[in-house]
């Protein structure tokens, strides 16, 4: 439903271990600030998180997350450039896209993804000779430097060793 | 046991589809024409909840906002293309003033319910803007009367549009052979290199197939769907070839003289009127 053409980052958990997701809530004017940020996963429905500051300071945010989302598991640190949303212990199931929208009180709302995947830390502490993972690798390489060291594990579950 | 567990279940999901918000019905036209307006409205049951933000976004970009808590509640982002007409604005509806090409694209509505949950709703559609022409189809080539024989041409063109304009050619209310019809053509409009003026000509040899009741009908039909439909009608009484008999040329005269007339009411005036001459003669 959301537009193509809302910008997309990309971010990287290890399985058991913590993550970050990041959001630029920096207002582009110097005098606007942040009202509400709200965490989704895919594009709508109940926010997994929302760090409310209305009426409030920056540093006495009122924040909110979801038992159905991370529960516990999730933190926001809006003092961190960017912005980033903590999360503790990570799942398979925690892999997805996500979207975090910044209301601002006098500026256009930001609506930001963060393309999260999740890797197997065990996975990748393999040879990856053994998995004939190189086509793998070759043919991952086009989507740029970034995925080709990442993804390969785990698609070389698939592998034949 | 399984039955009451069932029951409790549909219970449980029905109390919680009841307390949720959503999103109604995104009612946005999918073409206006450049130049209009057009009202977008976003409906949704708060379900119990109250409205935190209603946000319009064009593709990305916020240009409008309604959240009652703010003081004004209405917020407007200038936008190209979006020239949001605030008086005629709420909290369900965006009237868009002057509609330019600029306009063209994704609309979409945003709600979003109060803490804790703010649970939020969105959905979207696109809108095209259509450039209509500023008049109907415009026929030229035609003569007046037509004998059995002539060759029938004429040409149709439509002031520039965008999209470019569907033309069709109807003999007698019917679409002409394929054969009698050439082109399209498409002329680059000079001041609106988006536009396009579009022509169709019309070429046959008359039989007396085509004339109904002494007379052929000519229609351009122009059409941009779904905005625009107009077209351009004519009629042409057949003409005899000159000869030395003295009647047929007032049958001919009479028929001429009822240009407008409907075709029944023609043939009724070609019968009555030289009976009428002969008795007052």
């Amino acid at each position: 439903m959301i537009s193509t053409k809302v910008p997309t980052a990309h971010a990287q958990g290890v399985l058991g271990k913590k993550a970050a997701l990041p959001c630029d809530i920096q207002p582009l004017a110097a005098e606007d600030h942040v009202s509400m940020v709200l965490w989704f996963k895919e594009t709508d429905g109940e926010p997994l998180y929302s760090y409310d500051v209305r009426g409030r300071l920056a540093t006495q945010p009122k924040l909110w997350s979801s038992p159905a989302g991370f529960g516990t598991r999730a933190y926001f640190r809006a003092a961190a450039n960017p912005a980033v949303l903590f999360v503790d212990n990570v799942v398979s199931t925690d892999a997805g896209v996500y979207r975090c929208r910044v209301d601002f009180k006098n500026s256009p709302t930001r609506n930001l993804k963060v393309n999260f995947t999740v890797i197997n830390e065990f996975v990748m502490g393999l040879d990856f000779k053994r998995f004939t993972c190189y086509e793998i690798n070759f043919r991952l390489s086009s989507l740029g430097p970034a995925s080709k060291r990442r993804l390969c594990p785990v698609e070389s579950i698939a592998c034949t060793p | 046991m399984f039955g009451r567990v069932i029951v409790v279940l549909l219970l449980l999901w029905k109390q919680e589809e009841v307390n949720s918000l959503r999103l109604v019905e995104l009612r946005v036209p999918t073409h206006e024409r450049e130049g209009g307006m057009a009202l977008l409205g976003c409906q949704y049951d708060l379900e119990g909840d109250t409205l935190y933000s209603l946000k319009w976004y064009k593709e990305s970009r916020e240009f409008y906002r309604f959240v009652p808590k703010n003081e004004p509640p209405v917020y407007y982002f200038p936008t190209p293309g979006v020239n949001v007409d605030i008086a005629r604005s709420s909290n369900t509806v965006v009237a868009l003033l002057n509609l330019t090409q600029e306009s063209a694209g994704h609309y979409r509505c945003e709600v979003s319910g109060e803490a804790p949950l703010f649970a939020t709703v969105n959905r979207q559609k696109y809108i095209n803007i259509h450039l209509l022409p500023r008049t109907g189809p415009h026929v030229t080539g035609l003569q007046e009367q037509y004998k059995i024989d002539d060759i029938v041409v004429a040409n149709c063109s439509l002031p520039p549009s965008r999209p470019k304009a569907n033309l069709k050619w109807l003999i007698n209310d019917q679409p002409a052979a394929a054969e009698y019809v050439i082109g399209p053509w498409y002329r680059v409009s000079a001041e609106r290199p988006d536009a396009a003026e579009t022509i169709l000509q019309l070429s046959f040899q008359a039989t007396s197939a085509h004339f109904i009741n002494g007379a052929i009908k000519l229609k351009c039909q122009a059409t941009i769907a779904p905005l625009y439909q107009r077209e351009t009608e004519s009629t042409h009484y057949k003409a005899f070839p000159i000869t030395a008999t003295t009647d047929p040329p007032d049958v001919n005269k009479a028929s001429f003289s009822k240009d407008y007339a409907e075709p029944a009411e023609n043939s009724l005036a070609t019968l009555i009127i030289p009976i009428l001459y002969l008795i007052l003669v």
